[in-house]
């Protein structure tokens, strides 16, 4: 059983460059499109503001890639976004607690909706898909009784100075850079390490991989698909908790439908819809190609009818190669065996 | 001690019938239901608009039940929402209709049921409803592009950012928007006029939208967003890139005001949501109870909100 994992493990380092290679020429081919057609494109300005936008979505997509590589899925997590945004601005405005208390509360929350994940799709043995699609509403409909439906302000905060402390989260900057690209490069760091380089990575591939076979040699599955959504929600909670020091707001509405924006970009990127294939760098990759076409269609004007459409296509493109690179595998599979 | 006892037994025979005469006229009243059909239930000026129609239930005895869909995209949602008020047996109902034409059908079936039907904020593209209270929405935005033009001196480029694809009311205020410029300012120009972006009533995506607007067009002068969703966004992305934009927008909370008074937004059109929903529910009432009411659309009235005047009261009353 073991050879099973090896051999998954060394089909995974093989096919790596390639994988990474893929996304990144297409990253690069659309900036260079953009390049030609816009001025206002390549500059160091519009790069940062660019990552600044995106890094939102980084961070959820780093998240969902957790999820998708243990073969599970997470689509509440755009609700959490929304209800970790308003949690922490209520802990500011209507508690006075300090910032850091507030955005680690904010963040806990997530943590938490990750853990009512976790035991839905493993203890309960809920498929994923339906467990977090009934989360989705729990979540955004426990974020708007929270917020009574409407923006939390946390310029309302009783404490003097605080809604400059919370901006610094979401819109400070450090050496010209936006402080939430800082954020995304040190979590993208720390758990590529953890994905690669840990006990737990290599179970979250196995888990993905065949889940049955990963029970047999050893591995506990329950508690690694929890992990997963631990991060993953933790994560999404920490994006809406950015998303708010950047509003200096809790938004009820906040992060509908993001759940599939960090779904495709983890796609993209090379994460597989059917488990146990992608990375970290991946996913950010992924996140970057939606962001680099959004900020350079919107710099060209396109409408976002026109975007939208674009957007559909790449993304049944990128599903596209999964689905064949997934059905290429099987047929390896059955070949070996 | 006759007298008294006699005396005695008349009042409380009379109070009783009194009792008995109020509680049924109650009971007649409270019989009548009017349901409210909102646009969303998450926004604090459709929960305005509610609290409007709220009153005007208490006002008139009526009893209110209010449907909310969770945002503007579900239009299923509240077709739905019309059948089952028609299906309750709905004594009259006032709907903010979220499309012009998915809701024809519903409303039809309204008419067909001969349940009155008042409308509110936004209209259909059919006749068939009583009376539609709402903002003339294409001079709300005319008067914006006219204060921002004013203030920006008549030159240069402006940029016009939608909330959300489909809606009436802010189509009509881009419209209005546009042709304002379009008609009496001639050295001005709204670049986008024919491929309007929209943010899909999400602050983050209205915030990207203005962020790549503001690097690709550095000579703007001016930027309106045509609600609150779509104007907080903006304002946040100009701040943050220390741009002079000036930033004319559309209705009002917490953080909006915060802006205008720090100078982040120059003007807010505000809308009387309050009064949308009491003369929505009032003018159903009216119709549920045999008045005749002149087919038509009631203009609400709309301030334009500065902050040279935001604090003058009845200002400051709509700004909330």
């Amino acid at each position: 059983m073991s050879g099973t994992i090896e051999r998954i493990m060394k089909g995974f380092g093989r096919n790596k460059f390639a994988k990474m290679f893929g996304p990144f020429l297409v990253i690069i081919g659309i900036c260079m499109i953009f390049t030609v057609t816009t001025p206002a494109f390549p500059t160091a300005k519009n790069f940062l503001t660019l990552g600044h936008s995106a890094s939102i979505y980084v961070i959820l997509a780093m998240g969902l890639s957790c999820v998708l590589i243990s073969g599970a899925t997470d689509l509440s997590a755009g609700s959490v976004v929304g209800l970790c945004g308003v949690v922490s601005a209520i802990m500011m405005r209507d508690y006075g607690l300090p910032v850091p208390v507030a955005v680690v509360i904010g963040v806990g929350m997530g943590v938490l909706c990750g853990l009512i994940n976790g035991l839905l799709a493993t203890k309960l043995g809920l498929v994923p898909f339906i467990a977090t699609l009934g989360t989705q509403w729990v979540f955004r409909g426990l974020g708007n009784i929270l917020g009574q439906g409407s923006a939390v302000s946390v310029r309302d905060s009783i404490v003097p100075g605080q809604p400059e402390a919370f901006y610094l989260l979401g819109g400070g900057r450090i050496l010209g850079v936006p402080v939430p690209i800082y954020i995304f490069l040190v979590l993208g760091l720390i758990l590529s390490f953890v994905l690669t380089k840990t006990v737990f990575g290599r179970d979250l591939y196995a888990v993905g991989s065949n889940s049955e076979s990963a029970r047999l040699s050893g591995i506990n599955v329950v508690s690694t698909q929890i992990k997963a959504y631990l991060i993953c929600d933790g994560m999404a909670g920490l994006a809406g908790v950015i998303l708010a020091a950047r509003l200096l707001s809790g938004q009820t509405s906040a992060g509908v439908g993001y759940e599939f924006e960090g779904i495709f970009a983890s796609v993209i990127g090379g994460v597989s819809l059917a488990g146990g294939e992608g990375t970290i760098l991946g996913a950010i990759i992924g996140a970057f190609v939606v962001a680099v076409l959004r900020n350079g269609l919107n710099l060209n004007g396109v409408s976002s009818f026109w975007q939208q459409v674009i957007l559909g296509i790449i993304i049944i493109f990128a599903v596209y190669l999964d689905v064949k690179r997934v059905a290429r595998q099987n047929a390896k599979t059955v070949a070996d065996g | 001690m006759k007298l008294v006892s006699r005396t005695l037994s008349m009042l409380v025979v009379l109070i009783m019938v009194l009792g008995m005469v109020a509680a049924s006229a109650m009971a007649e009243a409270k019989d009548m239901t009017v349901y409210y059909i909102g646009k969303d239930a998450n926004s604090s000026f459709w929960q305005t608009v509610n609290a409007g129609a709220q009153k005007a239930a208490e006002d008139y005895g009526v009893k209110l039940e209010s449907l909310n869909p969770q945002s503007e995209s579900e239009i299923e949602a509240q077709v739905t929402m019309v059948e089952t008020a028609i299906n309750a047996g709905a004594a009259a109902i006032a709907l903010a209709p979220l499309d012009t034409n998915a809701l024809i059908t519903a409303c039809q079936e309204v008419k067909a049921a001969g349940i009155p039907l008042t409308l509110i904020d936004s209209v259909i593209k059919s006749e068939d409803y009583d009376v539609a209270y709402k903002t003339d929405n294409k001079a709300a935005g005319a008067a914006s592009a006219k204060a921002l033009a004013t203030k920006v001196g008549g030159k240069g480029k402006l940029y016009v950012l939608s909330a959300v694809a489909g809606s009436e009311s802010c189509n009509l205020r881009d419209q209005g928007f546009i042709e304002e410029i379009k008609a009496n300012w001639p050295d001005m120009e709204v670049i986008n006029a024919d491929s309007i972006q929209n943010c899909n009533n999400d602050v983050n995506q209205a915030m990207s939208i203005t962020t790549d607007v503001l690097a690709a067009n550095p000579d703007l002068v001016g930027m309106f967003g045509d609600n609150n969703y779509a104007c907080k966004g903006l304002a946040t992305a100009v701040k943050e890139a220390g741009s002079t934009v000036t930033v004319a927008g559309f209705d009002s909370d917490t953080d909006l005001v915060a802006m205008l008074a720090e100078g982040t937004i120059f003007s807010l059109a505000l809308q009387q949501p309050y009064m949308m929903g009491y003369k929505a529910v009032e003018g159903a009432y009216k119709l549920a109870s045999g008045e005749k009411l002149e087919h038509g659309i009631m203009d609400t009235g709309f301030t334009i909100a500065t902050k040279e005047n935001m604090e003058e009261p009845d200002v400051k009353a709509l700004l909330g």
